[in-house]
């Protein structure tokens, strides 16, 4: 069965999800919408090195939803971070349309049961009046916090811990506004928009996961809460996006934690780094790690490497975790649907 | 919370995990016991385990037991098989008939139960069968455990979920029975002669109707790829001197180490390999895996994938075998209950988590 793909994006995350699409038996694209009106007319083929397609780039909407495809692939990041309603208006056109949708915006929408309640209403009216599916999903959440530890407890007889890290090598990668946003250069007392963005949950991605593994392991969770450390770069250093002085952030570590029974039961932790010098028994590297604590005790180490982007993971997990998830999400029955609410399905198999 | 009446099938390695679980879970409710050996029956389930009673005798009255209402039976009845797969088969039907779901880790290869995919032991005739089965009594029939049914197609596939393309899978399982009093040792040729045809071997001779044949159809189906054929391969390793272990002296020149391995070939290639180092010493092939009780998965593809999974548990001399048998039976019950009518597998149902118990933490470090 080969079912007719539209990729809508051609950011970092885009442009991986296409070569995904290309590349996968069972996939057909079928539509390619781009925002910048010089990029359309182009072969999608262009976009990624690949040869010509016979798919050309538009910006024209309609064209779009006139093609009747079995699913949208919409990964336009770069459009939520100014315009979060203009995604949710764009998800609920397709939607309406009869399209199926998987996507990677909005990450408030990957479990739909913290989701904030009036988006999920329109979109289930939407999938309603078109008999159609949205999925949303990222690595983490998505993946590597949520569906990677829940399905290990499926073999637990205890759960009394479940505690997930994730080690990012951000040097290669943080541009000057990145590294702002990050703290990374910063002195420790600055305001810190992370700490902003991650004391709720109405603004922070992170705690998409602990909703996830708390319902399906029955935490009944009474609190959470976010903590930040950092660490200090003990001499003045270089990185691609600009110098760091000395006693400036150069590692942060973020952490959610859930409270049940009075105590932590969930534990994520993330990692970022610039440099390998500043707390490395913080873990040093890319990987993910979880450990769920109970009877049996499990641990499962995670490393994932590419050679495309910058040997850098996130992009393209970010849009694998979306492609391979389409015959899946056209096949579900219409509505929202989560990481954890769906059946098995592995990646692809280039033929 | 939902509450499930539970009827548990065996009292074995596997069974006594189960009964323990069922017991002490509160949305598990033990309802009946099939027990096969003639001490156990009439015995109460409770005091099975060496704990107070809880109002259930085991029975092998199968009669009796069919006609309990109950949600779901965990089939549990390993020793069953071993003869033929007849009486198991014919257990399955009755219990799926009697309008019960089952969830049954004893028969490997009903982990995946695809026409044209899956071994040959599994003809049409038997899986119409079942299929009838399940919609006479509208009941679900899931077939899992750890290995096949966890650590050598769930777990594998479930980490390809972020890959772009894959090109090969490798599954290693390294496990060191130095420690294991078992009677199976010779069963799995260890302080046999290398060329030695052990029983367990004799097993993988018909490699497509292996324990493994289940597992490495999974994984190809889930890559999108069919399997053309399935070899098997071994190597084994000896010592010049004598080894003690738990289970008894190794003489030298026997063998105390083997490397095993199932591969699934798809369009005339290597796509999926389940490979299993079992060692009584570290001392022998140093270019095998070590380990205690890890598994390896390592996907080559864009992203290549490297995991590593161990497992600890204080119960079972340490291994984790049994007791993850049972819990991911267990863990299945309010999925599987909660499915549609029929034979399904991993791809059926959504990803479900185990329960964490209300208990207080014991002490551990880390």
């Amino acid at each position: 069965m080969t079912f007719r793909v539209v990729q809508w994006g051609t950011g970092s995350v885009g442009k991986h999800a296409l070569r995904t699409i290309l590349g996968r038996p069972g996939l057909e694209l079928v539509g390619l919408r781009v925002y910048n009106p010089d990029k359309a007319g182009q072969d999608a083929g262009d976009f990624v090195d690949a040869p010509a397609t016979g798919v050309l780039a538009t910006d024209d909407v309609d064209a779009i939803l006139a093609l009747g495809a079995d699913c949208v692939n919409y990964n336009a990041l770069g459009a939520t971070e100014s315009a979060a309603d203009a995604v949710i208006d764009d998800l609920e056109l397709l939607l309406r349309s009869g399209c199926n949708v998987t996507s990677s915006a909005p990450e408030s929408l990957i479990y739909p049961r913290v989701a904030p309640r009036a988006v999920v209403e329109r979109l289930e009216k939407a999938c309603a009046d078109g008999g159609s599916s949205l999925f949303v999903s990222g690595v983490n959440p998505g993946f590597s916090m949520d569906v990677l530890p829940i399905t290990m407890t499926r073999l637990s007889r205890e759960i009394e811990r479940v505690h997930s890290i994730e080690v990012l090598d951000m040097v290669e990668y943080a541009s000057r506004s990145a590294m702002y946003f990050m703290g990374f250069g910063q002195s420790p007392e600055a305001p810190a928009p992370l700490d902003t963005m991650h004391a709720t949950p109405d603004t922070s991605p992170f705690y998409a996961s602990l909703a996830m593994t708390a319902d399906a392991v029955g935490f009944e969770l009474e609190d959470y809460r976010y903590e930040r450390e950092v660490g200090l770069a003990a001499e003045t250093f270089e990185v691609s996006a600009g110098t760091i002085e000395r006693g400036t952030i150069a590692v942060v570590k973020m952490g959610v934690y859930g409270v049940a029974k009075g105590r932590d039961v969930l534990a994520n932790e993330w990692v970022w780094r610039i440099s390998n010098d500043v707390r490395p028994d913080w873990g040093i590297g890319e990987y993910w790690e979880m450990e769920i604590e109970g009877d049996p005790s499990m641990k499962l180490v995670l490393e994932a490497r590419t050679k495309l982007d910058s040997k850098r993971v996130v992009s393209i997990t970010v849009a694998t975790a979306c492609v391979n998830a389409i015959p899946t999400v056209v096949a579900a029955a219409p509505g929202l649907h989560s990481p954890i609410d769906l059946p098995m399905w592995g990646g692809g198999h280039l033929a | 919370m939902s509450t499930y009446q539970v009827i548990q099938w065996g009292t074995g390695n596997v069974g006594r995990h189960s009964l323990r679980g069922i017991l002490e879970r509160p949305e598990l409710e033990l309802v009946g016991l099939r027990a096969y050996n003639p001490e156990k029956i009439g015995v109460d389930a409770g005091k099975l385990l060496g704990d107070s009673p809880v109002g259930v005798v085991a029975t092998d009255d199968v009669d009796a037991l069919l006609a309990l209402d109950a949600d779901c039976v965990v089939y549990n009845a390993l020793g069953t098989t071993l003869v033929s797969l007849d009486q198991p088969v014919d257990d399955l039907a009755r219990i799926l008939e009697s309008g019960k779901d089952c969830i049954a880790s004893a028969i490997d290869l009903f982990i995946f139960v695809q026409r044209g995919v899956a071994p040959a032991f599994l003809t049409d005739e038997l899986i119409d069968r079942l299929e009838r089965a399940c919609e006479r009594g509208g009941s679900t029939l899931y077939g899992t455990g750890m290995t096949p049914g966890f650590a050598l197609d769930l777990l594998p596939v479930t980490l390809t979920r972020v890959c772009r393309n894959v090109e090969h899978v490798r599954i290693t399982e390294i496990v060191n029975l130095r420690d294991y009093r078992s009677t199976m040792m010779e069963f799995m040729g260890f302080g046999l002669p290398p060329d030695f045809d052990a029983e367990m071997y004799k097993l993988f001779e018909d490699p497509p109707n292996s324990p493994y044949a289940a597992s490495l159809a999974m994984v190809a189906h889930a890559l999108g790829a069919g399997l053309d054929s399935i070899t098997y391969e071994r190597e084994v390793a000896t010592l010049d001197e004598p080894l003690e272990v738990a289970a008894g002296v190794m003489a030298p020149g026997t063998n105390v180490a083997t490397r095993f391995w199932f591969t699934g070939h798809s369009g005339g290639r290597p796509l999926v390999t389940i490979e299993y180092v079992w060692r009584l010493t570290d001392d022998v092939r140093p270019d095998w895996p070590v380990g205690h009780c890890k598994w390896e998965v390592e996907v080559t593809g864009d992203p290549g994938i490297r995991s590593e999974v161990e497992f600890s548990t204080e119960t079972d001399a340490k291994r984790p075998t049994s007791i993850t048998v049972a819990m991911h039976c267990l863990n299945a019950i309010p999925a599987v209950v909660a499915a549609p009518p029929g034979i399904v597998s991993h791809f059926d149902l959504p990803v479900f988590g185990g329960r964490a118990l209300d208990r207080a933490p014991r002490t551990h470090t880390g």
